[in-house]
């Protein structure tokens, strides 16, 4: 080597190799697919999050204009045949229970731009009325599109984990090989170029084209949610760039790993090839059926929950009836004063509502118990970062999207909390065979839905990831270092 | 001479390590795909069993009551698995697993599998069905890639040429050597499929011509990409070129293609919502199919044509009881109006499943999965099927219900009469019967076309490489 011969600096290499990437048409080509297939997966989680804010919007207003009518029957002039009828409808027990029905939404989060996660197959606004909790909730399911279902969505997150992988492995799988196979190597290590520094210098640059890749979406997607949804730049935004640019060092990693093996071309190809192919399709599969088997999960019995409760021996038996008011009212201690007496006209509704009280005591158990053996299958996935690095980065970016079957699980449970806040409101009236007033409408609450907290494996999975990469990373250098030495 | 050459390419596949491994691991994840389908159908089919025999038996036991109020108490309709369906599962995961049947109301389809699962399953399940279509096109790849290149660089292509073997030859011998492995695979594996299944399952719909169906589908997929695996193979000058063009194709049309379609197809003809759909439904219900039918008016119209043309002055005079007449005119009508909704519903799932198969012209994978789905009755087509049969079953149940108040309660009397107990074991429980194989392959017509276009494509063009000796 001509020792004379000033070595080329780390920056000035990357310049270099940005211009040699720059030269070839066929490379922009190449990124204008992938940011073409970008754009078209935010135009997906845009067209989704679009439809669903305005589904959310015409639910709401008609839900909450139709509640806004019952509350001002309390105040309609009873001088007129309409007023009368008007306060008829509000006052009376009857009427009153069966048409005060509140909507609960959930909002998409400014994130959601970027993941539909299991959003499509979820159901993101219910109507609640004082019946039973759990037959109302499972009469309420959005249509699901079995057909995009099946494939599956085209969103960023499917980009970001699925296909930005492939870029890097088309970028790089050849990334030494190419050199030695045309003779070129010969004559750049003339130059003192060491094997490392040229292979760090051209991944430099494929890092650099993927960041502006996710900025440019990012950004893209950060004007789409503050013109069209109001929505600022939140954490979650930032989480999710943050997690996706760690999963894609990942990848880059593992290719620089690959490249220090300084093996044939074709082999570069074809364990590339297979680690997408295993990273990305087999392994992520292959852990789904494993939390599946590992927590069976049974929805036959919880089907049946849809049925209106009905029990013959509360029309047959007055005592029957009265003993499932006072059932009621001692495990609700503010009834305990609940009116028993069977010659009211309201008994039977009170009985009705009772019994379906104590019903959704019994179900609503069984029913968190399901959701909580859904969620646990959500954890294998996300706690299996270091053999499922993609599946598991797909995992964190929807919760972090608030898409996830946990956080449709945590709406129907402030759902749940708003059931009961009507409950509260309406059946003291109810119990204590009263028309219906003013104070009972103005105790009805108000749902405001609080999204997901960050779930507790991110950090893991991140430091996981990091650690994963860092590792790969370490060894294709001290290969590189040893194969120099 | 083509035994020759079909012999020999097995003989190195068999001394190559990395050949018998992932052949190995290929057999071996079918299996599992298949054990855990037993399974998993088993434990459905159990428990759903077990839940349709449970609300059977509520039904049976509800306690005399008012025959309004026991149709209110409704019945279930399961879907149950069936032999076919643990090869190829389809659409059923993601379109729920039993819907509640009552009066006045289609209910909609409850609890889908693909709401239970993690987010881990974006390609879909791990079934026998994804194994054939995603994981076999892969290893034929992985073993067709260099099957020529490897010879013309290695310099085996002259030597054979010397030997005045035809180049045709070569390139027919080594696409039938891959060809027939991949075949004796499938055939292997869907004959274990049917034995075990309908052992383990013992379903009365077993269809021996489905399995032969899914068995040809199979053939001219893996016939497809052996063709497309030796025509790259002999077209590019090496292996890494080859390898690169093929996994990538596989990817665009295997991954990519499928999910733009699918997009495209919802941005093109976009589902509605159900607060859009039910809506929409309370408005036609209400204000009549034309919008200015009002309920009300309808109700006297009714009232007065029932009381002229049975020639009484008032509906407490007729001979059957008038609010029972009702109940099923109202029922008959909303009916009406669901039968335009959801066939709107069905319209725009049809149009959108059109869609696709335009785009599976592109897609060996897309027109495979919806020729199998169609075999498997586990399609669209077929979906959609079962649901008009619910409810159907569920229409006749409460017309059931409707004609005994209207022929043996009296006007007024909702306290007193009750219905008999027989009533109840004289509605049948629900069973869905199955479409016939031509009527479920009517349906993807596109994409039989499709499949053996590319095939006469793939064979003329491994025809034109023999002939023209691109090697």
């Amino acid at each position: 080597m001509d020792t004379s011969l000033q070595p080329i600096r780390f920056p000035n290499l990357i310049v270099l190799q940005w211009n040699q990437f720059a030269k070839r048409k066929t490379n922009w080509l190449v990124v204008l697919v992938f940011l073409s297939a970008g754009f078209f997966g935010l135009y997906q989680g845009y067209a989704e999050k679009k439809k669903k804010a305005a589904t959310i919007t015409a639910f709401r207003t008609e839900k909450d204009s139709l509640l806004n009518d019952m509350k001002m029957g309390l105040v309609a002039d009873t001088t007129t045949v309409e007023g009368k009828r008007k306060f008829e409808k509000s006052s009376s027990l009857f009427s009153g229970l069966w048409y005060t029905r509140l909507p609960s939404y959930k909002t998409p989060v400014t994130t959601s731009i970027y993941n539909i996660g299991q959003s499509d197959v979820l159901t993101y606004y219910y109507l609640f009325a004082v019946e039973n909790f759990e037959m109302q909730l499972l009469k309420q399911t959005e249509i699901t599109n079995p057909l995009r279902a099946l494939a599956g969505h085209f969103d960023v997150s499917f980009w970001i984990v699925y296909l930005l992988p492939l870029l890097v492995l088309l970028l790089t799988f050849n990334a030494l090989s190419a050199d030695r196979d045309n003779g070129n190597w010969r004559l750049i290590s003339s130059q003192g170029i060491t094997e490392k520094q040229w292979l760090r210098s051209k991944f430099s640059v494929v890092a650099i084209l993927c960041l502006l890749l996710l900025l440019f979406i990012a950004v893209n997607g950060c004007v789409l949610n503050k013109i069209v949804f109001t929505q600022a730049l939140a954490w979650s935004d930032v989480l999710f760039f943050t997690a996706s640019l760690i999963y894609l060092f990942f990848w880059l990693s593992l290719f620089y790993f690959i490249n220090s093996l300084r093996k044939t071309t074709t082999y570069n190809a074809l364990v590339g090839g297979i680690a997408w192919i295993a990273v990305c399709l087999v392994i992520p599969v292959a852990v789904s059926k494993g939390a599946e088997l590992a927590v069976p999960v049974d929805n036959a019995g919880i089907s049946t929950f849809s049925r209106r409760p009905q029990n013959p021996q509360i029309e047959d038996s007055k005592a029957f009836a009265q003993g499932v008011i006072r059932n009621f009212a001692a495990t609700n201690p503010q009834y305990r004063n609940a009116d028993v007496d069977s010659s009211k006209p309201a008994f039977m509704l009170r009985t009705y509502h009772a019994y379906h009280s104590l019903l959704h005591g019994e179900r609503w158990p069984v029913l968190l118990r399901y959701f909580s053996d859904v969620e646990k299958r959500q954890q294998v996935t996300n706690w299996s970062t270091v053999f499922n690095p993609a599946s598991s980065t797909d995992g964190m970016l929807t919760a972090l999207a608030d898409n996830d079957a946990p956080a449709y699980h945590q709406f129907t449970k402030q759902t749940a909390d708003m059931h009961k806040g009507i409950q509260a409101a309406l059946y003291p009236g109810l119990f204590t065979d009263r028309s219906l007033n003013k104070d009972d409408y103005k105790n009805l609450p108000q749902f405001l839905y609080q999204r997901n907290k960050v779930p507790a494996s991110l950090i893991g999975y991140l430091l996981l990831l990091k650690g994963l990469s860092i590792v790969l990373y370490m060894k294709g250098n001290r290969r590189l270092s040893k194969l120099s030495d | 001479m083509l035994k020759q050459i079909i012999q020999n390419e097995w003989q190195l596949w068999r001394r190559d390590n990395r050949t018998i491994w992932l052949l190995g691991i290929i057999v071996l994840i079918s299996l599992l795909a298949l054990v855990f389908g037993v399974a998993d159908a088993r434990k459905k089919i159990t428990q759903r069993q077990s839940a349709q025999e449970a609300s059977r038996k509520a039904w049976l036991a509800q306690g005399e009551k008012h025959p309004h109020m026991s149709a209110h108490f409704g019945n279930y309709a399961y879907k149950h698995p069936s032999v076919l369906s643990v090869f190829d599962p389809g659409i059923t995961a993601y379109t729920g697993t039993s819907v509640y049947l009552e009066p006045h109301r289609q209910n909609d389809f409850l609890l889908s599998e693909s709401g239970e699962r993690d987010t881990g399953a974006r390609f879909g399940w791990f079934t026998p069905s994804f194994i054939c279509q995603f994981i076999v096109p892969l290893l034929i790849l992985l073993l067709t890639f260099n099957i020529v290149v490897s010879d013309k660089e290695g310099g085996t292509y002259a030597l054979l040429l010397a030997q005045g073997v035809p180049s045709g030859k070569v390139i027919y011998g080594k696409a039938a050597a891959s060809f027939l492995l991949f075949a004796a695979f499938i055939t292997a594996y869907l004959f274990v499929v049917a034995l075990v299944t309908y052992i383990a399952i013992a379903s009365p719909t077993f269809q021996l011509t489905s399995f032969g169906y899914l068995w040809l589908c199979y053939l001219l997929y893996y016939a497809t990409w052996c063709l497309l695996g030796v025509a790259v193979s002999a077209l590019v000058k090496s292996a890494g070129a080859s390898i690169s063009l093929l996994l990538l194709f596989w990817i665009l049309t295997s991954i990519v293609l499928p999910k733009w379609a699918a997009s495209a197809g919802e941005n093109i003809h976009p589902l509605t919502t159900n607060y859009a759909f039910k809506k929409k439904v309370a408005e036609d219900i209400a204000n009549g199919l034309n919008g200015h039918d009002v309920q009300s008016e309808r109700a006297k119209r009714m009232q007065d044509s029932v009381l002229k043309a049975e020639g009484v002055d008032s509906v407490q005079h007729l001979n059957f009881n008038f609010e029972g007449y009702v109940m099923q005119q109202g029922e008959e009508y909303s009916s009406k109006v669901y039968d335009v909704h959801f066939g709107g519903i069905y319209k725009t799932l049809q149009a959108q499943r059109k869609v696709q198969s335009l785009f599976s012209v592109g897609s060996p994978l897309m027109m495979v999965r919806n020729m199998s789905m169609a075999a498997a009755g586990t399609s669209l087509e077929a979906e959609l099927f079962f649901q008009q049969q619910a409810e159907a079953y569920r229409r006749s149940f409460v017309q059931t219900m409707n004609q005994d108040m209207m022929m043996n309660s009296a006007y007024g009397d909702w306290d007193k009469y009750k219905v008999k107990d027989s009533l109840y074991g004289a509605i049948h429980d629900f069973a869905a019967p199955q479409k016939s194989l031509n009527w479920r392959l009517r349906h993807v017509s596109i994409e039989q076309a499709a499949m053996l276009l590319w095939l006469l494509l793939l064979l003329g063009a491994v025809y034109r490489i023999a002939r023209k000796n691109y090697l």
